[in-house]
């Protein structure tokens, strides 16, 4: 008896805790935190529409580019700064950078996380995408003026007349929303024509659920990762980075790979980037940063 | 896990056979929309045996686009005060000919079931594979080992009322289980015609992201139907 009436003492507290919490938006048990998915695609549209589709031209048929997610930049972005450092001393990567979302922890911190990769700007591309983190707390508007879309795509051609197609997607909200769906299928039937080496897909949330590493986040609706599972596989996909769940795996399913990297933020011991690259095949390597790094130097 | 829960289905279905039971049928229509399916329809079918000591159910769903369900679960019971506790043993699988692939789940799960308040909880492992695959091919298997399996419904008249109205949490289904993260949330009425027929009708709605902490509409359906006891 003394037990329940401590759990019923208790768990209120906590949820009023957590309610005041900066870092989760509890509204969003119940509601939309900010301007839904479909509305997010309609924007990101409106800016594809005006300003056209990137084509990013690499000195080499074989490249090599970083991705970084699940930065959750807040008080402290020590790797976000190392990652940073990394990407723009390597004169022979790509002049681009994807970064996979959650790139803020808290209320606030957009212009701390932009201000980080401002070098990263200067002489490449920086093409992201939006994050459940990047959301809470109505803060879709702060992620749509500094990045302006979240869901688009753009090749990268080679000197030997190679191509990808890198597909961004928005996968914030744990779904992708019927337009989303729609255009994407769209565009997968469209540049369905065997002109691309390699077909990329990059998203938040993660696809698969193998392990406890993954059973504190939650992730699509189990029909629509079928659906998106199909689709990808009866188009081509090669690959389809995610984030999320800060915990790296490799799945294979149906042709398709499913790479999940791990997570980039300060307050977690298993930090580190990724270095994918492309030639006939693809490759990868996860590259140590903060306390993994100074560890494996000591 | 699997050969146990199949080794208790058989021996409990087989005890059936001999045992006196009642049986349930029940048929009901089924129409929804999903942000996947856009509008769907279909039937869903189920058979139960019941005795005082146990309930075996064999669960059939077919939805349009050639897509369908199957389950079966034994559940042995015994009295507890004014309600019962029950063991749930469950195999299942849905088929789906639109995204070329199938899934089979396992199930085992303990409740409590009072008269206006049931809870249910256990663990589930999900199998996911390629239609298409070869044989020998272990790339297109795919595995959740572990899901949390739930289910707290409230239930307004009780069992053995002449009507009721049950309000349910879930992340399960007869017809589909859900990644733990994914609540169904769903109210169901029902309405004694007679001794041996039931009315029933269930709105269902599944939202998705709300453990993303943005919620939003992804799926609902309704159920219309009868349960014949014979």
């Amino acid at each position: 008896m003394r037990n329940l009436m401590l759990s019923t003492l208790t768990l209120p507290l906590f949820v009023l805790a957590l309610s005041c919490s900066d870092n989760l938006d509890l509204k969003g048990m119940f509601l939309p935190v900010c301007e839904d998915v479909d509305t997010r695609f309609e924007e990101s549209m409106e800016y594809n529409d005006s300003h056209g589709y990137e084509t990013v031209y690499v000195s080499s048929d074989d490249y090599r580019f970083y991705v970084m997610t699940d930065i959750h930049v807040d008080a402290k972005s020590d790797n976000l700064e190392n990652y940073v450092s990394a990407c723009v001393s390597d004169s022979e990567a790509a002049p681009f950078s994807l970064c996979l979302g959650d790139m803020v922890n808290a209320r606030g911190n957009q212009d701390l996380f932009f201000g980080q990769v401002e070098p990263l700007l200067e002489n490449s591309y920086f093409f992201s995408v939006v994050g459940n983190h990047d959301l809470y707390f109505d803060q879709w508007q702060y992620y749509r003026d500094d990045w302006h879309t979240s869901t688009y795509y753009f090749e990268v051609v080679t000197p030997g007349g190679k191509k990808d197609l890198y597909i961004a997607l928005d996968s914030a909200s744990g779904k992708l929303g019927t337009k989303q769906r729609k255009w994407l299928e769209a565009l997968l039937k469209d540049k369905n024509n065997g002109e691309y080496r390699h077909k990329i897909v990059f998203t938040h949330t993660h696809f698969f659920k193998k392990d406890e590493s993954q059973g504190h986040t939650s992730n699509f609706n189990i029909e629509e990762t079928y659906d998106l599972m199909s689709l990808f596989a009866a188009y081509g996909i090669d690959l389809v980075l995610q984030g999320h769940s800060h915990h790296r795996d490799l799945s294979v399913f149906k042709g398709v790979k499913y790479l999940r990297l791990d997570a980039m933020e300060d307050h977690y011991s298993n930090a580190f980037y990724t270095v994918m690259e492309m030639s006939d095949d693809i490759t990868y390597d996860f590259r140590p940063v903060g306390k993994q790094e100074a560890d494996i130097k000591n | 896990m699997r050969s146990v829960i199949f080794t208790i289905l058989l021996l409990l279905l087989g005890t059936e056979l001999f045992a006196q039971t009642k049986k349930e049928l029940t048929i009901e229509a089924v129409a929804g929309y999903s942000d996947t399916r856009n509008l769907y329809g279909g039937a869903d079918i189920s058979f139960a045996l019941r005795s005082d000591a146990s309930l075996a159910i064999v669960n059939l769903e077919a939805l349009s686009s050639k897509d369908l369900a199957i389950g079966i679960s034994a559940r042995p019971q015994w009295t507890l005060g004014k309600g019962r506790f029950f063991l749930d043993g469950t195999m299942h699988s849905r088929m789906f000919a639109s995204y070329e692939c199938y899934e089979f789940v396992y199930a085992g799960s303990a409740a409590f079931d009072f008269r206006h308040f049931l809870v249910q909880a256990g663990l589930y492992s999900r199998m996911i594979a390629d239609s298409n695959m070869k044989w020998h091919s272990l790339e297109q298997i795919n595995c959740e080992p572990f899901n949390l399996l739930y289910r707290v419904s409230l239930k307004l008249k009780g069992d053995g009322a002449p009507w009721d109205l049950v309000a349910t949490c879930s992340d399960f289904t007869e017809y589909e289980y859900e990644r733990h993260w994914q609540p169904i949330f769903s109210l169901q009425g029902r309405y004694r015609i007679d001794e041996k027929l039931d009315l029933l009708a269930e709105g269902v709605l599944k939202p998705a992201g709300m453990f993303h902490l943005d919620a939003s509409f992804y799926a609902a359906w309704l159920k219309l139907g009868l349960k014949y006891t014979f």
